[in-house]
């Protein structure tokens, strides 16, 4: 193993003040608590801990359609009643509330994990941790799933520049759909999701026969689980999958979603892992000494995710956290024993040996694909050969500035549309 | 598209909505659902019939929990089902042949308004912008020198005579905090936020603020369909609406957890914004009519309820209407309790004297008898995985774990 990993750890107090709702399962609030017992811990002394830029709406246009990010900024609790067909169009109002701050809100975790990127790719660090990103299921022209803009995407696009190939690993309980989506036709991006599939769970995607399409089939890998999947199942799972993708795939970069909503007694989930199941993933990951990006995701019982967020920290820093959790502003959340341990899940477990065989034994057939197929770029290929199969004309010219303007328009403070570089799409 | 109703059944139906979650596996879902071991489609004829003939409920569900050897048998005896007109090699290839024969339930949506467009890669390490630079976030703590912090120091073992009790708590949070900014110094503890977490918040607030809004808060139960967000916005209009939901959730929940840990029931749950709803319910019929008088007597009223705590048995604690809490082992007489709850709401909406005092009426509130440790069950739940764990990967991967985990 070689000598300690630098590490980047993005933080912003605001974030936590969001309010999605009463009765909302989604409560920024956890990040807070996170964050919170990550410094009560002591953990703080062992990396550099930053505040995050907020993304400014140009930078979420690398991925988002402009109206989309356009209206999301401009959209709020006191207006949103005037403009109904857009809040349906983009799918706000119900799964998606708006709430007071929440543009703001997806400023700061987008920005942090395109910060992290941008730390990975000037190697400033090792390994940089945003759990206030992970927001997998943003759509390019939508909202989806309690989430607005998909720092994923963001981040992956950013790790793009730099590195050729870059490997999403997912273990949110919920299929990693947006990401999936957004890179489902490139071999640039391998995407792995692990994920409670059928029984119409949301998002409805993720069966193992999702493969991708065109330059992208086979670069994506879906795991879809029954409920009550246990760490021992699943690390055994894992671990067959991962070390063959990242044998075969040998990315540059890998970003890593820690969704803990995967955990045991979850408020939407319906898995058994406990925490040290599922941070072994983490644990996992970390040993290919690949730059690693990672991020938070799901996670509807705060106090478990404040306890996998902190050991997965933990983790990362080669640091073995005490049970008992150390005095701090939250502790009273952690009753009744204080402890980073929680306690079992219930849920029977409907996943049997032979059916996880079967899985995998047909992901590691596909993985054989990657070395043959025909249009697989492995080294760097100069822009001008790059030649896309599907209509660019169809492609929304606001998106696609180079990069050489985006710079120039980042320097603006919040100005969008203002300006040379304006398309009027509305 | 996504649709938000907790726990509604019908609900569930619908895969868009993700705030819709199974909580329970029922039987007759497997009639028309995928088999356990085959993610087919619902369409799918054959898997349905499959199931048709397969042995009852119980013991499909004990199956899925076996091991191998008892799987396979499962599966030899799903064949020799009346109607299965198709024979599977083996289980792999059984499901291989199926996931071929059935499409996947919902598409990848394709398209210009779905995919990403992908930058071209910069081979050669760029030159850092200073552009580039400002846009990587703001240094706070940057990477120490040396590794001399020891990290990871869990709770010691606390010396204090009202071990556990809400001032025996707070008192070590304080300490807490104070070491920290020893640590790392005051500019970088506000800046890392912890200005405004947890009690620190109370400051920002006045006494009659505070009150204000736990009034609010409790007068718009959300079970009677009211929204006390709105109300909250309305009272304190110089209030931004993140000052609200910090106050929210590090003084007023907090301070109802701090109530909660100490019941007998195990149900807790911070996240029920209902709790303090039936909370209040309990008390309305008493406590109504000292909300009343409580501008004119505050004073006295907190006084003499501090007065009654003082008298009160430490086992006099009573919390909600849970009475199903209320077991045997905690000895609670009903008029004790009540006028104990009483205490309880007036120091929830009285106006106080100061900080200090009424926090101290409140802590005694709170600091009842103590549960037992034995009441405490949810310790025998724990899972033991990190010893299946070292079975399984072996010690040189766990070996870590579990016993440096402990009092460290």
């Amino acid at each position: 193993m070689r000598s300690k990993d630098k590490i980047s750890y993005f933080y912003d107090g605001d974030v936590g003040n969001v309010y999605f709702g009463p009765n909302h399962p989604m409560k920024p609030h956890r990040l807070c608590m996170t964050h919170h017992l990550i410094l009560a811990y002591g953990l703080h002394s062992k990396m550099e801990v930053y505040r995050p830029h907020k993304a400014y709406p140009i930078e979420m246009a690398q991925f988002h359609s402009p109206d989309y990010v356009e209206f999301l900024q401009r959209i709020n609790p006191e207006n949103k009643d005037l403009f109904p067909n857009d809040m349906a169009r983009y799918n706000l109002g119900e799964d998606c509330p708006v709430f007071e701050d929440m543009f703001e809100f997806c400023q700061i975790y987008a920005g942090a994990t395109i910060d992290a990127a941008r730390r990975l790719n000037n190697k400033l660090c090792d390994i940089a941790i945003n759990w206030a990103g992970g927001l997998h299921h943003a759509k390019k022209c939508d909202a989806s799933g309690f989430c607005y803009i998909n720092d994923l995407v963001l981040g992956i696009l950013e790790l793009l520049k730099h590195h050729p190939r870059v490997l999403y690993i997912d273990i949110d309980v919920h299929h990693g759909d947006g990401v999936e989506e957004a890179f489902y036709f490139t071999d640039r991006v391998m995407t792995v999701s692990f994920h409670k599939f059928g029984d119409k769970f949301f998002p409805g995607t993720g069966d193992v026969k999702e493969i991708g399409e065109r330059e992208g089939k086979f670069y994506a890998i879906n795991v879809p689980l029954r409920d009550g999947i246990d760490d021992i199942s699943f690390n055994r799972l894992f671990r067959a999958i991962i070390s063959k993708v990242v044998e075969m795939y040998q990315p540059g970069a890998i970003v890593l979603q820690c969704g803990a909503d995967s955990l045991a007694r979850d408020r939407l989930g319906c898995f058994n892992l406990s925490i040290d199941g599922h941070a072994e993933c983490v644990k996992f990951v970390k040993k290919f000494n690949i730059p690693l990006l990672v991020t938070g995701g799901g996670g509807y019982t705060k106090e478990n995710v404040a306890r996998c967020w902190t050991v997965e920290t933990g983790i990362l820093l080669d640091t073995e956290l005490p049970n008992e959790i150390p005095d701090n502003d939250y502790i009273k959340y952690f009753a009744p024993d204080f402890s980073l341990k929680i306690p079992g899940g219930h849920i029977e477990n409907l996943n049997t040996k032979s059916y996880i065989s079967s899985i995998k034994a047909q992901i590691l057939d596909n993985l054989r694909y990657i070395q043959h197929a025909p249009n697989v770029q492995m080294q760097e290929v100069p822009p001008d050969f790059y030649i896309p199969d599907f209509d660019e004309d169809e492609q929304n010219p606001d998106v696609r500035v180079d990069q050489r303007s985006r710079d120039k328009q980042i320097q603006r403070d919040d100005e969008y549309f203002d300006g040379d570089n304006d398309n009027d799409a509305s | 598209m996504g649709l938000k109703r907790p726990f509604d059944a019908e609900e569930m139906q619908e895969c868009n909505a993700k705030h819709a979650r199974q909580l329970s596996y029922h039987p007759n879902q497997l009639d028309q659902s995928i088999p356990y071991h085959v993610p087919l489609d619902k369409s799918s004829v054959l898997v349905e019939k499959d199931l048709d003939t397969c042995a009852p409920f119980s013991w499909i569900s004990n199956g899925l929990c076996q091991e191998d050897a008892q799987t396979h048998s499962s599966l030899s005896h799903e064949s020799s089902g009346s109607d299965f007109t198709w024979t599977p090699l083996s289980p792999v290839e059984d499901v291989y042949t199926s996931l071929m024969n059935q499409p996947p339930r919902k598409q990848v949506p394709l398209g210009s308004n779905h995919q990403a467009s992908i930058p071209e890669c910069e081979t050669r390490v760029k030159t850092n912008d200073d552009v580039e630079r400002k846009l990587m976030g703001k240094c706070i703590i940057p990477m120490p020198e040396t590794d001399l912090c020891v990290a990871g120091q869990g709770r010691k073992e606390c010396l204090c005579l009202d071990k556990d009790t809400v001032r025996c708590v707070r008192r070590h949070i304080m300490e807490a905090r104070e070491s920290l900014i020893e640590a790392i110094g005051y500019e970088k503890f506000t800046e890392l936020g912890l200005c405004e977490m947890g009690d620190e918040v109370i400051s920002l607030w006045s006494e009659d603020e505070e009150d204000l809004f736990h009034k609010v808060v409790y007068s718009n139960p959300i079970s009677l369909g009211r929204d006390f967000w709105k109300q909250l916005k309305a009272t304190f209009p110089s209030r931004t609406m993140k000052e609200l939901v910090s106050y929210y959730f590090n003084v007023f929940i907090l301070r109802r957890r701090a109530t909660q840990n100490r019941l007998k029931t195990l149900d807790v749950d911070s996240d029920d914004d209902e709790w303090q709803v039936e909370y209040d319910v309990f008390c309305k019929g008493k406590s109504s009519s000292h909300v009343d008088n409580e501008e004119d007597d505050e004073e006295e009223e907190s006084n003499s309820s501090d007065d009654d705590e003082e008298e009160d048995s430490p086992d006099a604690h009573c919390v909600n209407m849970d009475k199903v809490s209320r077991d045997g082992e905690v000895n609670v007489e009903d008029d004790s309790c009540m006028s104990f709850e009483l205490q309880d709401s007036n120091l929830i909406f009285s106006n106080r004297e100061s900080h200090g005092s009424a926090l101290f009426s409140f802590d005694d509130a709170c600091d009842r008898r103590l549960p037992s440790s034995d009441c405490w069950t949810k310790n025998n739940n724990l899972l033991p995985t990190s010893n299946i764990m070292e079975e399984i990967f072996g010690k040189d991967e766990w070996g870590e774990n579990d016993d440096n985990l402990k009092g460290k």
